[in-house]
């Protein structure tokens, strides 16, 4: 084992989304911060946008699914024993690097599930407690939208104005407003206008093989040169083994292996776990030691439980139309909010947002699209049945709520390991019947939609596999230690200077993507530390 | 063999075999070049000396193609595509995964992406005009009024 390097006063495991802005928060006010990343900088200019194969790429070695990707600094998950396959990244940056930018907010009734539908938990704080950490959030990276949403409370105003919708966009709101239905610009993390020093979107369309332009607020060029520009330090190539607990049960640091395979311990005052709610229980369950046996801060067996995903139903309009869905981000345009809240007469609890997204090249619709539906066929049919489909399909996004329940979740596999031998997660998860229920809903009202906006036929995929990018609630936020890992400060009921910031702690799911809420979380939460550091 | 891109694996009869099966998985027709023609056999063979589980799938399908009466290569049009259906009856592991490459490689070709009418250019650098948002489209959304369910704070 290596020398230790002097204890920092916070050493955060993980350089994505949460990590970025709460190192970010830390150094600013003068904390001496340091973060472990498994993965690497990736520099904008070699992403494979720019590659005669980039559709490839997606499919291969820039798979948002760890195991196809199988690059050396990801670990496999075992995801067998779940219909949805969890995706992250790992780099500086983390999942935001692949990541779609759809940028909503959880609304106020996310917060009071209990209260208000009788089922899951409160948070134990409210939208308007994270209200200031979202604006601050927004101004920090640069959000595209207008604000005015009848759909959401106001907001601050968006830094730049929304990503236009195209045709595709205009097609679908056709069909909204002839319905009558909400909808309203998506607010997206990809800049339209320049916005602190960094350049607009081009429209090229695939967000998700990174940015480019740096348009896209990915961590890596948002929030990470500002925190290593007030001091932070990012070490990469960093894979943390566990985190070490002294004699009194608290947290004392991570041991971890640099690229050379050598093993070092890092001290700290706190211990900040931001690896994703896949990453963070598998090193939490890994840390393992005489005070506790289970995995730290596990006494009550709650690390790793309560999984949540959102379950994506994935409905496909057919126009006869050339809409030029390749052109302008994959994922940002509008999105209808039309049945977010309960309604019981429904048939479910909760609800759901509908975000629409455009098509993508000629290889992904070959291959069936978004939805994967149905492959374009071989053979004397296969022109002209692409011709029908390329650039002729709108897509509607199904993101229903997911209600907590202990049984998923995520556990370590006995046998799988990554490359350094530490043991890989194994995802058990089964689709609640609420949601299930919740789905056939939203594909039932997608294709009312769709069709309302003269699409010519209707593709539905019921449930897509390769879709677990909202990793959520493993180690759950809440005031009762008995039923929750870490409080409203988003620190461990059991271990005094353990904080858990990223998707982990969310208490619910919420029917929208979740990063701008998990980076507002990891602002607040860095903004308590900050408190009681001066009140001490 | 494969140009030199990466270790090939397939021997010049493989190579033959493949690129007539690619010109039947996606023909030429009209502008479409065909997918043998525009040079596919190099992707999959790229891709095969960089996958050897796909390796085994791959040339036992190959195999089987030319285990009937005649080979594969002396049959007509007609009588290579049924032959076709009936190995991909046969042998599903190795069409789907046939299928995929060749459209992988195809679509990753310049002049088959320029015959459907697209920029053949990828996304980066270039990408495409940014249009201004217009404001006038949510006439109609913004008089629908608040409709979240608010919270006491």
């Amino acid at each position: 084992m290596g020398s230790n390097d002097g204890t920092v006063d916070a050493l955060v495991i993980g350089a994505g989304a949460s990590g970025g802005a709460f190192a970010w928060s830390l150094a600013s006010a003068g904390f001496d911060v340091m973060c472990l990343e498994q993965g690497d900088w990736v520099d904008p200019k070699t992403y494979t946008s720019t590659l005669q194969d980039w559709e490839v790429h997606r499919l291969t070695d820039f798979s948002a699914d760890p195991n196809v990707r199988a690059q050396p600094q990801d670990y496999p998950v075992n995801n067998q024993d779940s219909p949805i396959a969890p995706l992250m990244y790992n780099a500086v940056g983390g999942s935001t690097i692949h990541w779609s930018a759809h940028f909503p907010r959880f609304r106020p009734s996310d917060f009071r599930v209990r209260s208000l539908d009788g089922v899951a938990d409160d948070w134990p704080l409210s939208y308007y407690d994270l209200e200031p950490y979202f604006d601050l959030n927004d101004r920090m990276i640069g959000v595209a939208g207008t604000n005015g949403d009848p759909a959401n409370p106001p907001r601050s105003p968006r830094q730049t104005p929304p990503v236009p919708v195209g045709r595709l966009g205009e097609k679908v709101i056709e069909g909204f407003d002839n319905l009558g239905w909400h909808w309203w610009p998506s607010d997206s993390a990809v800049l339209t206008a320049p916005y602190d020093g960094r350049a607009p979107c081009n429209n090229c369309g695939p967000c998700e093989l990174g940015c480019y332009r740096r348009a896209k607020a990915s961590s890596d060029v948002s929030y990470w040169p500002k925190a290593i520009a007030k001091g932070a330090v990012l070490k990469t190539g960093a894979r943390v083994r566990e985190i070490t607990v002294d004699r009194g049960g608290l947290a004392r640091g991570a041991v971890y292996y640099d690229r050379g395979g050598v093993l070092h311990e890092q001290k700290a005052r706190i211990v900040v776990m931001a690896c994703n709610g896949v990453g963070t229980p598998r090193i939490l369950l890994s840390s393992q030691s005489g005070r506790f046996p289970n995995g730290l801060a596990n006494d009550n067996g709650l690390v790793g439980t309560h999984l949540m995903f959102h379950p994506y139903a994935i409905v496909t309009g057919v126009f006869d139309e050339q809409l030029d869905g390749h052109k302008g981000p994959l994922g940002c345009t509008i999105m209808s909010q039309e049945f977010y809240e309960t309604d019981t007469s429904r048939g479910f609890i909760r609800g759901y947002t509908l975000q629409v997204a455009r098509s993508t090249g000629p290889l992904s619709a070959a291959l069936g699209g978004l939805g994967a539906h149905d492959v374009i066929p071989w053979g004397a049919d296969h022109h002209k049945a692409l011709a029908e489909r390329l650039g002729h399909t709108a897509t509607l996004c199904i993101i229903g709520d997911d209600l907590p329940e202990s049984h998923n979740r995520v556990t370590l596999d006995p046998e799988l390991t990554d490359s350094d031998g530490l043991p890989a997660p194994k995802i058990s998860y089964t689709l609640a019947e609420n949601s299930r229920r919740l789905l056939d809903h939203a594909i039932a009202r997608s294709r009312e939609a769709l069709e309302a906006a003269g699409a010519r036929q209707v593709l539905v995929n019921p449930l897509l596999r390769r879709a677990g990018w909202h990793l959520m609630g493993t180690a759950r936020m809440g005031t009762d230690p008995e039923k929750s890992v870490v409080d409203r400060n988003g620190r461990s009921h059991q271990v005094e200077n353990l904080y858990v910031i990223d998707g982990s702690i969310l208490t619910t799911g919420g029917a929208v993507n979740p990063t701008s809420t998990i980076q507002a979380l990891a602002l607040y939460i860095a903004a308590r530390i900050r408190q009681n550091a001066r009140s001490q | 063999m494969n140009d030199g891109k990466g270790p090939g694996v397939l021997s010049s009869e493989q190579r033959s075999l493949l690129a007539d099966v690619l010109d039947r998985i996606i023909p030429r027709e009209g502008k479409h070049p065909g997918a043998g023609e525009v040079g596919v056999a190099d992707h999959v063979d790229d891709v095969l000396g960089r996958n050897p589980g796909l390796r085994y799938t791959f040339l036992s399908g190959l195999a089987a193609l030319d285990r009937g009466a005649k080979p594969f290569l002396s049959l007509t049009t007609d009588e290579k595509v049924s032959l076709l259906h009936d190995v991909e009856a046969a042998h599903p592991d190795f069409f789907t995964a046939l299928v995929r490459e060749t459209y992988a490689g195809y679509y990753s070709n310049h002049g088959a992406v320029e015959a459907l009418g697209l920029d053949p250019a990828p996304p980066q650098p270039t990408g495409y005009v940014l249009e201004p948002f217009d404001f006038a489209l949510l006439d109609k959304a913004r008089k629908r009024g608040k409709i979240y369910k608010d919270v006491s704070q």
